[in-house]
């Protein structure tokens, strides 16, 4: 007699690519507005799983009876496809507008940006695969939004407890948010500010103590402390150093002219001094990571092959991951891919095209690397400060070629936000039990569309402008801030005034942190000086709530309580920001 | 001087190294009289003549500062390790066999019956046991070296990912891929155990469901 055996345990399967795919499509081109109104980008993953559990499980199941449909894993693979197309929404808004910007407009190829884009994100994608063994699994990295997004897939077996603890920390967050969109309350408590009797004329080692003490009041910004605990602890101390420490003292030795002060004072110290050292010693950091990490990542490509060797003489299932050999086909790929772009930028220029697509392979690894780190141990990503770096080292590889190096800087910062990404999806991943190989081979084939979608965004809005053109930049309702501090940037470099002598300082920082027995501690303290000290700040009350928490809780406390009220606080806010954008963008925000 | 002095002294020389080159790193070379700030590494080279020296020495107490630090850690690992072999306290390959023992003794007969019993045990494993085993991270690293924990820690991630996917089938009544993956985690935790040992990863006969495999 014939047995019905049971459907498959659906995870990549047809439903989750298109929804995936039209959910990115759309979260895609709304990112792209958002992103040149606001200067930061969104990821789609949280979005896109909520969504995806309510049209999958909801419509999937009740209304078009598919059997099983709307699966933890199949969730996964929605949000993984969703999210990995979104991701060039950020990595295009912060380096293709400055093109238009620079007065670029009518000479820009858009197959070649097209191309550039593609490339970068296929590599982001490849860059990761034996970063994703040494990250998740060797370093064990929290990535807070991955664990937030696993928390919302695990939350219908996760018990009511749990679910209530997220909707109460989501709902929470999102009150904080209309509080301070409707400015019931501020963004920022400028709590040194409080002891000034005039912040305006605040100056020396005092003025800037108390000018750069400010706390964000950003739930998601704590809920990433919370769910980070201790590993994010070396991100805070960076944080009080480079504010409490060192400001305070280049302050009071004279080396910043007496007549700067007030707001001019707090954006010397962070412009001119903080922010480059960090990038410095971001990139120090990273290298010197890389080193010290060398034998780690040996044992992690040696159990690629092993996986690989598994997957040809036995159960295919055991294949877990995408083979090494995809890593080189996708290195050279994406090399081939550079080299084309730089010939055509530099009208065949052999030599210079085969330095760029040497330098921006591996400086866009690199990046990926820094930022994956970045992002899975304080869930902040440095994309601006690396994409900045990745157009000034082209500049100087391309004899000030401006059009050629923010096409390559387009290729790293696509490249950089997909590992990032992806990242924190096969953390969730990992926490839900979906195959790795599943999500990054979901994620391949849809990586050409992201880019597509927000290169053709950015040109329709910049011709939306009167006359065809302007439709974005200084004085629109579009600011287009990140494009514009490249443009200024690139405009510095350009003039010859780019802080190398602070970016060697930092690296040589970064360099010696890695010296230290705390793992990734250059990208950590790197990130800190990076950044204003309100969102470090705000972050380590969140890790010294979680470590005070869970010491005097137990363990169970971390995982049962701070996990779903951490991850409700960074959805909360999410939702709400991305709903109050969007309405104020369809009632008059727009052009 | 014993390990926490040593690490204390690492850590102070540290971090005074740090701040010390931080502030001269953070330092805007000032041009000659009349003259504009260079450019490029003609800026470097201004910098540098100005502060290098100090930013240096503030490098050079990181430089001794960190490796004091790290040959601390490896001293109380070392004597921790000393400790627990004689008092025979937890070792990180009793955490592991825990694990193993415990895979192999869901109640699998309650798949169907009482999936919440199952999905609590297996629960139990994920957000207990196994974050009890990686606290041991550290030690494991020193006493195997990165890339021996490297092999071992993959096999471990594979019995962590198949023992989440379980619990994701039994949540969403996939019951038939449940035993399944708890077996490949159960083959995870066999290999990760060998590698634990120096062993190479044999063929492993899964215990798990062997009772129903018996039956049906």
């Amino acid at each position: 007699m014939a047995t019905n055996s049971p459907p498959a345990y659906r995870e990549l399967t047809f439903a989750a690519l298109a929804l995936g795919v039209i959910q990115g499509a759309i979260l895609t081109a709304s990112f792209v507005y958002i992103g040149l109104k606001l200067g930061f980008g969104l990821s789609g993953s949280t979005v896109a799983a909520i969504t995806g559990f309510a049209l999958l499980r909801g419509v999937g199941r009740k209304v078009f009876n598919i059997d099983g449909c709307g699966s933890i894993l199949e969730t996964n693979i929605n949000q993984t496809i969703a999210s990995g197309i979104n991701t060039a929404s950020a990595g295009v808004v912060f380096t293709f507008p400055a093109l238009f910007l620079l007065g670029f407009a009518d000479e820009i190829n858009y197959g070649v940006i097209l191309l550039a884009a593609v490339a970068g994100s296929f590599m982001g994608i490849v860059v990761i695969i034996p970063l994703r063994k040494q990250m998740i699994e060797i370093e064990r990295l929290r990535f807070p939004s991955g664990i937030a997004v696993a928390t919302i897939l695990k939350s219908p077996g996760a018990g009511a407890e749990k679910a209530v603890l997220l909707g109460v920390g989501a709902v929470v967050a999102a009150s904080m948010t209309l509080l301070s969109h409707f400015e019931v309350m501020p963004e920022t408590l400028t709590v040194g500010a409080w002891f000034l009797d005039d912040p305006e004329t605040a100056s020396g080692s005092t003025g800037i103590l108390l000018l750069g003490t400010s706390l964000s009041l950003s739930m998601a910004n704590f809920g990433a402390g919370l769910l980070s605990g201790k590993g994010g602890l070396a991100f805070a101390v960076g944080g009080m150093l480079a504010w409490w420490v060192i400001a305070p003292y280049v302050a009071g030795q004279g080396w910043i002219p007496e007549d700067v002060v007030g707001d001019a004072l707090w954006g010397t110290v962070y412009g001119s001094m903080l922010r480059p050292v960090g990038i410095g010693v971001l990139i120090g950091g990273a290298l010197s990571g890389v080193v010290m990490s060398y034998p780690a990542l040996k044992g992690a490509i040696k159990s690629l092959k092993a996986a690989a060797k598994l997957a040809k003489t036995g159960n295919s299932s055991d294949a877990e991951e995408l083979p090494p050999k995809v890593l080189i086909f996708g290195l050279g790929g994406a090399f081939i891919a550079l080299f084309v772009v730089a010939i055509l930028g530099s009208e065949g220029a052999v030599a210079m095209s085969i330095s760029v697509a040497v330098a921006g392979t591996i400086w866009l690894a690199l990046a990926g690397l820094i930022v994956a780190q970045a992002t899975g141990a304080t869930d902040i990503s440095p994309l601006s400060g690396l994409a900045l770096i990745a157009v000034t080292l082209m500049l100087a590889i391309t004899a000030n070629n401006v059009m050629l190096a923010v096409t390559i800087g387009v290729a790293v910062c696509v490249a950089t936000n997909q590992c990032s990404d992806m990242m924190s999806d096969l953390k969730t991943g990992h926490l839900v039990g979906g195959q790795p190989r599943r999500q990054q081979l979901a994620q391949f084939m849809v990586a050409w569309i992201g880019p597509a979608i927000a290169i053709g965004t950015v040109v329709l809005l910049w011709k939306g402008g009167p006359g065809g053109q302007g439709g974005f930049g200084p004085g629109t309702d579009l600011g287009a801030p990140q494009a514009g501090a490249l443009q200024g940037m690139v405009d510095g470099v350009v003039s010859g005034n780019a802080p190398l002598d602070k970016y060697f300082a930092g690296a040589c920082i970064g360099g010696a942190l890695a010296l230290f027995p705390v793992s990734g501690l250059g990208v950590l303290i790197g990130l800190a000086m990076y950044l204003p000290f309100e969102i470090t700040f705000a972050y380590g009350i969140g890790c010294v709530v979680s470590m005070s928490l869970e010491k005097w809780k137990g363990r169970s406390f971390y995982g049962g309580i701070i996990v779903p009220i951490g991850a409700g606080f960074i959805i909360g806010e999410a939702l709400t920001s991305l709903t109050l954008t969007m309405i104020a963008l369809a009632t008059g925000g727009g052009q | 001087m014993n390990p926490k002095m040593l690490k204390a002294l690492g850590a102070i020389l540290f971090v005074v190294g740090l701040t010390y080159a931080s502030w001269f790193a953070s330092y805007v070379p000032i041009p000659e009289e009349g003259e504009a700030l260079p450019t490029g590494l003609a800026r470097v080279s201004l910098w540098w003549g100005q502060v290098g020296t100090r930013f240096v020495g503030g490098l050079l107490f990181m430089i001794i500062g960190g490796p004091l630090a790290r040959l601390a850690d490896r001293k109380t690992r070392d004597a921790n390790a000393e400790g627990e072999e004689k008092g025979g306290g937890s070792d990180p390959a009793t955490g592991l066999a825990d694990i193993l023992s415990a895979l192999r003794a869901l109640p699998i007969d309650e798949l169907e019956k009482n999936p919440k019993t199952l999905a609590d045990a297996i629960d139990d494993i994920l957000t207990e046991q196994i974050p009890a085993f990686l606290d041991k991270r550290q030690e494991l690293i020193t006493n195997l070296g990165l890339e021996r924990f490297a092999e071992m820690i993959g096999h471990f991630a594979s019995m962590e990912r198949a023992t989440a996917r379980s619990w994701s089938a039994l949540t969403d009544e996939a019951f038939h891929e449940v035993l399944p993956s708890l077996q490949r985690a159960e083959r995870g935790a066999v290999h990760a155990t060998s590698a634990l040992n120096g062993e190479e990863p044999g063929e492993v006969v899964a215990q798990l469901g062997r009772d129903q495999a018996d039956q049906a």
